[in-house]
């Protein structure tokens, strides 16, 4: 089931590439208009046409895509830190703290993650670092329940009782016997998680609440351009979208191939 | 295949308890909804569908505002008419105003109109519990006096010229308010007044419906129902205009060129506003007239006129628009000039040593950021053409779109993008944004000016009774502003509206920078005309 | 345990979440820097006012006290239904929200009912012919759909149909120009709305009841019914999606989320007056009382979807009520 794993992460890094290099293979600034060249359908100029202000989409593009990526990755590490964190403490000491933790979650999980990303970015205003803190704030108890049921599994297996048996503190179980274990499903977990935060920036963009225009993301250059399609101009709606699609689809690919690959046993219900 | 047919005959039936639901839910009002046959229907689309509908907390406060009346009104050419009010005096001093009321006026209730209403209405204007945006245009008022049922006398404690043209506000009955708190009451939802058009349903979110009222004392209106659809997105509500779904719609310059056709009509309504960067002067790097008056050179204004209005607006140089009757034609003007903006940053001291394209000045580069209001489009594409000007003379400018709650604490030391409107007198508002007195607090004089001679000219202008002597003052004031440009103005705008063409009778009204139902194109709804 | 007992204790446990719930909204509203006079009367208007003025409106607002003080206040009126009065029309806030509800629940029900027999369908019909064209095609959309933006969806439905073949409307309820209320002309404007929300809800169904029917379908009584040679379609509806349906029943309760935050974003684009567009509307304007109302009622609901579930197990699936505890 491997062609998965491969065919999400070629993509995936194709894309990294293009963000990347973004300089040396844009020949035209993603946000300094040009008045003159404004609504160019796609051309070989214009791969993917220009914008109401002259400004070449393909640029937008390329340059949206880093904004994009460092979105999606910086959330999978902060709720992956968060989610292993909450998990592995919640699982571990159990009893009250875990009592807690998982009344926690399940506040946050009783509120749709857009309802909530909407209240808060509305109230404390958009801005990447505001929109990285509130998809790390409701984005992390998915990790933080599989993290969790996977120590309450590992906390009554055989090495662990005998590591405590004879007398290793709760520090060194965690990081030694714990950590490593867990380490699988949360990264099948982060990957996912880069799918969910590339689509929560998309759509948060584009209702006006993440990253503000003048740094293009992909969302946001939807949200600036959505103008134009009901007149007939789509390609500056159509080709970012196609972008986030092919880019969300391959870190689902990815998540799925490794969840195959790490967790075989596990591996039998393929949702 | 019977679990099918269950499941089908299940999703039909919950789909029709869902469908039958809604019409229970809205449907308090099904009796005067349903219209008679043969009624000439209006719709139209303004930009806002606005919160409340009373005078009284802000709803029309320029007029126009459909259920209601003032005792004046503005025409066709912002000439204030008698309304509600028969005639008035004015005393000499100008502390005193005395109306004299029409008799003939009903509420749409039936009860008579009266000088008590006025009262009432000023009253709750001035009761500091209501927190009324126009309280501050009733501050010199003194007492209201009731001299007969259709007499009111006003007396000021000081003279305040513009006064007369604040006495557009709507009137709203006293019988109806008296003792209820005005800020919560059921009214606010469904008025009660003395306008062309009586209230009928208001759905939130979707559409508000108004009819004729038969009895109105200027005549009863041609049409005979009017449906405001609230369309958020200006897209949709061109779509809605071209499919005929609407019948006139408010619409940016750009799409309103794209709704142009045999069928559909393009008005364009001049306003009184202008767009500008706000430089403060506490910062120092703007403290030089001489980089405000580069900057003012260096932006292509009639290019952000031609691209970005689509033509529908003219450069500015002050906050006064040609069509302003105390507009001067003398200012200065700054036309575009990248050269004399270069000289004049030279002559400056600012000077590229280190050839990157930036200026510098005691090795410290020429750099500033620019905030804007992110939720607009328009903001940013003005701000992102000033940019690309900018840089052409060796300007660095970084943009921030932000939303204006980030922008308030930067605005007095970083350059912000502004939208005022000068529209009705010149005192307003241009009071609040040019006199020092209001320097540091909030969104009043944003640039931090500060001229004893500029604090001057606008007290002068508001106490001055005289049209002539009040026009030289304010051709002083725009002057100054021209010279200095504590703010750099860049266009005077247009707003568009598309209407179908079988609405007749449609008269183009200078409008503020409202684009709700009151203004603009819908001011004189009620003289709109649909003929067979 | 004895069924009453069991509702009991699962619906008690709700409470303690409303209270976090109520807790977490009003902290992030509190401790945001937006200034809730300013976004109300809009700045110019705010800058008119003396302030003193500013001072007593704050007042009336409560908005002086300090912030433990606020949130108590709030919650002892929120127990007697009242979530305070609307900043922006004075009105309410549950009247303001309350007469929204209509619209959505026709969106989102219409919308459940798509993904409830899209998924169903779909499901059953590609585990019924695994790894054909068919299974195939219907994995391969799935899986497009799943990681599709339902805003991007819903532009280029709408650019297709409306713009370019004109064939469905653009935008709201019903025509402005239609007087009264007709039910094809709320059907005409719910099509394209409701089909955006099915399409970008049910593939994640659609993948899970086709792994649990796969599941079933490998079972011993699966076996044994196909050897006694009882026909297909028997097998397939009465004894695999049967057994199939019960954990896929769960996640039809968790399903509200989705929902929600899909009617969100829809309601916004197809200008459809429902309390998804006032959250929007209301976030953006900073109205406190009506985004806390609408928090509140949003979690409400998913919590009830919840509960439901949890209900609607125990009927299936007999087990749990004499099982004890099903956590």
């Amino acid at each position: 089931m491997n062609k998965k794993l491969y065919a999400g992460a070629c993509f995936l890094f194709l894309v990294v590439f293009l963000a990347v290099l973004a300089p040396y293979l844009c020949t035209y600034h993603p946000v300094d208009t040009s008045l003159g060249d404004a609504g160019l359908p796609p051309s070989r100029e214009h791969l993917f046409g220009t914008d109401d202000l002259g400004r070449d989409v393909f640029s937008r593009c390329v340059y949206g895509a880093r904004v994009s990526l460092a979105v999606g990755f910086a959330v999978a590490l902060l709720t992956t830190v968060i989610g292993v964190v909450v998990g592995l403490v919640g699982g571990y000491s159990g009893g009250l703290i875990d009592n807690v933790l998982m009344r926690v979650v399940d506040t946050l999980n009783s509120l749709p993650n857009i309802i909530l990303s909407i209240v808060i970015l509305a109230f404390f205003k958009p801005g990447i670092f505001n929109v990285l803190a509130v998809l790390a704030l409701t984005g992390w108890t998915a990790t933080a329940r599989v993290v969790r049921s996977e120590t309450l599994s590992l906390k009554t297996r055989e090495f662990v009782l005998a590591a405590r048996a004879l007398g290793a503190p709760d520090a060194y179980l965690i990081f030694f016997h714990l950590l490593p274990n867990v380490l699988a499903p949360a990264l099948v977990a982060a990957t996912f998680s880069v799918a969910h935060a590339i689509l929560a920036e998309a759509t948060l963009s584009f209702l006006g609440l993440g990253i503000p225009p003048h740094e293009p993301s992909w969302g946001n250059i939807m949200m600036e351009e959505m103008d134009d399609l009901l007149v007939g101009v789509w390609w500056t709606v159509f080709f970012p979208g196609v972008l986030v699609i092919s880019t969300v689809l391959a870190v689902n690919f990815l998540g799925e191939g490794l969840k195959d690959a790490l967790e075989p046993g596990r591996g039998g219900k393929n949702v | 295949m019977k679990f099918w047919k269950k499941a089908f005959y299940l999703t039909g039936i919950l789909l029709v308890i869902l469908l039958a639901s809604l019409p229970a839910g809205c449907g308090k009002q099904k009796e005067a909804a349903t219209p008679a046959a043969k009624e000439k229907v209006v719709v139209i689309a303004p930009k806002y569908e606005g919160d409340h509908l009373n005078p009284v907390l802000g709803y029309g406060r320029y007029g126009g505002s459909k259920f209601f009346n003032g005792l004046v009104r503005f025409d066709e050419n912002l000439n204030l008419v008698p309304d509600l009010a028969e005639s008035w005096e004015v005393s000499p001093d100008g502390k005193t105003y005395t109306f004299k009321l029409r008799p003939d006026v009903k509420w749409h209730d039936g009860k008579e109109f009266t000088a008590h209403d006025v009262k009432f209405t000023y009253e709750k204007i001035r009761d500091p519990n209501v927190a009324s945006p126009l309280k501050p245009f009733f501050d010199f008022v003194e007492e209201i006096t009731v001299v007969d049922d259709h007499t009111i006398k006003i007396q000021l404690s000081k003279p305040y010229a513009p006064f007369l043209e604040k006495l557009v506000v709507g009137i709203v009955p006293g019988h109806l308010l008296e003792g209820k708190d005005i800020k919560t009451a059921e009214f606010n939802q469904h008025p009660v007044g003395t306008g062309p058009f009586k209230f009928v349903e208001w759905k939130k979110g979707e559409k508000l419906v108004m009819v004729a009222n038969q009895e109105y004392f200027r005549g009863k209106p041609k049409i005979d129902r009017v449906v405001v659809s609230f369309i958020p997105d200006e897209n949709t509500r061109l779509l809605q205009v071209t499919k005929g779904e609407v019948d006139a719609a408010f619409l940016p310059p750009k799409l309103a060129a794209k709704a142009q056709s045999e069928k559909i009509k393009i008005y364009t309504v001049p306003t009184g506003e202008w767009c500008g960067l706000g430089l403060p002067y506490k910062n120092p790097l703007f403290q030089d007239i001489r980089l405000r008056q580069a900057i003012a050179y260096a932006i292509d204004k009639q290019a952000v006129v031609d691209r970005i209005l689509e033509g529908k607006g003219e450069p500015a140089s002050n906050p006064l628009r040609s069509n302003h009757r105390a507009y001067n034609p003398e200012a200065k003007k700054y036309p575009y000039d990248p050269e004399k903006a270069k000289a004049l940053l030279a002559g400056a001291g600012w000077r590229d040593t280190n050839n990157d394209g930036v200026l510098e000045k005691a090795g410290k580069p020429l750099r500033f950021t620019l905030l804007y209001a992110a939720d607009d489009v328009l903001r940013k594409d003005i701000c992102t053409a000033v940019k690309t000007d900018l840089k052409k003379v060796g300007v660095d400018v970084e943009l921030a779109g932000l939303s204006w709650d980030q922008i308030k604490p930067r605005m007095d030391t970083d350059a912000t993008l502004f939208f005022w409107a000068t529209v009705y007198d010149v005192d307003d508002p241009n009071y609040q944004i040019w006199h020092s007195q209001f320097i540091g607090q909030g969104w009043n004089n944003p640039a931090c000016y500060q001229n004893k001679k500029v604090d001057e000219l606008l007290e002068k202008g508001r106490a001055t009774l005289e049209e002539g002597e009040r026009k030289k003052i304010y051709a002083e004031l725009q002057q100054i502003l021209a010279e200095e440009q504590p703010v750099v103005f860049i266009a005077h705008m247009d707003h568009t509206y598309a209407a179908s063409t079988r609405i007749k009778g449609i008269k183009v009204q200078p409008e503020g920078h409202s684009g709700y139902l009151t203004e603009g194109l819908w001011w004189n709804l009620e003289e709109w005309e649909l003929p067979e | 345990m004895d069924l009453g007992r069991y509702i009991f204790k699962r619906g008690s446990q709700l409470l303690p979440l409303l209270f976090g719930i109520s807790i977490l909204a009003f902290l992030l509203i509190h401790l945001s820097p937006v200034d809730p006079v300013e976004a109300c009367l809009g700045k110019e208007e705010a800058s008119l006012l003396a302030p003193e003025d500013l001072a007593g409106l704050r007042a009336s607002w409560g908005l002086d006290r300090p912030l433990y003080g606020q949130y108590f206040i709030w919650l002892a009126h929120v127990f007697q239904g009242d979530f305070g009065i609307s900043h922006l029309s004075g009105r309410p806030a549950l009247a303001v929200i309350a007469e929204r509800i209509p619209a959505t629940l026709v969106l989102m029900g219409t919308g459940y009912l798509l993904v409830v027999v899209l998924s169903i369908y779909l499901g059953v019909t590609s585990a019924k012919r695994q790894d054909t064209f068919f299974d195939h095609t219907c994995t391969a959309l799935s899986f497009i759909f799943y990681s599709t933006p339902n805003f991007w969806l819903a532009l280029i439905l709408v650019y297709l149909f409306s713009v370019k073949l004109g064939l469905l409307p653009v935008c709201g309820m019903a025509s402005p120009k239609a007087l009264t209320f007709s039910l094809p002309e709320l059907g005409r404007h719910l099509i394209l709305p409701a089909a955006v929300l099915a399409l970008s809800t049910s593939p994640w169904y659609i993948r899970f009841l086709r792994a649990s029917m796969l599941e079933v379908l490998a079972l011993d009584y699966i076996l044994l019914a196909r050897a006694k040679g009882l026909p297909e379609k028997m097998i397939i509806f009465k004894h695999a999606l049967r057994n199939a349906l019960l954990p896929f029943l769960t996640l039809l309760g968790l399903a509200f989320p989705h929902l929600i935050g899909g009617a969100v974003v829809i309601e916004t684009i197809f200008a459809w007056p429902g309390v998804g567009r006032l959250l929007v509307e209301s976030a953006l304007r900073a109205d406190y009382p009506v985004v806390m109302g609408l928090t509140f009622l949003f979690s409400v609901f998913v919590l009830l979807g919840n509960f439901l579930a949890d209900i609607a197990y125990l009927f299936v699936d007999p087990r749990i009520r004499y099982g004890g505890e099903a956590d």
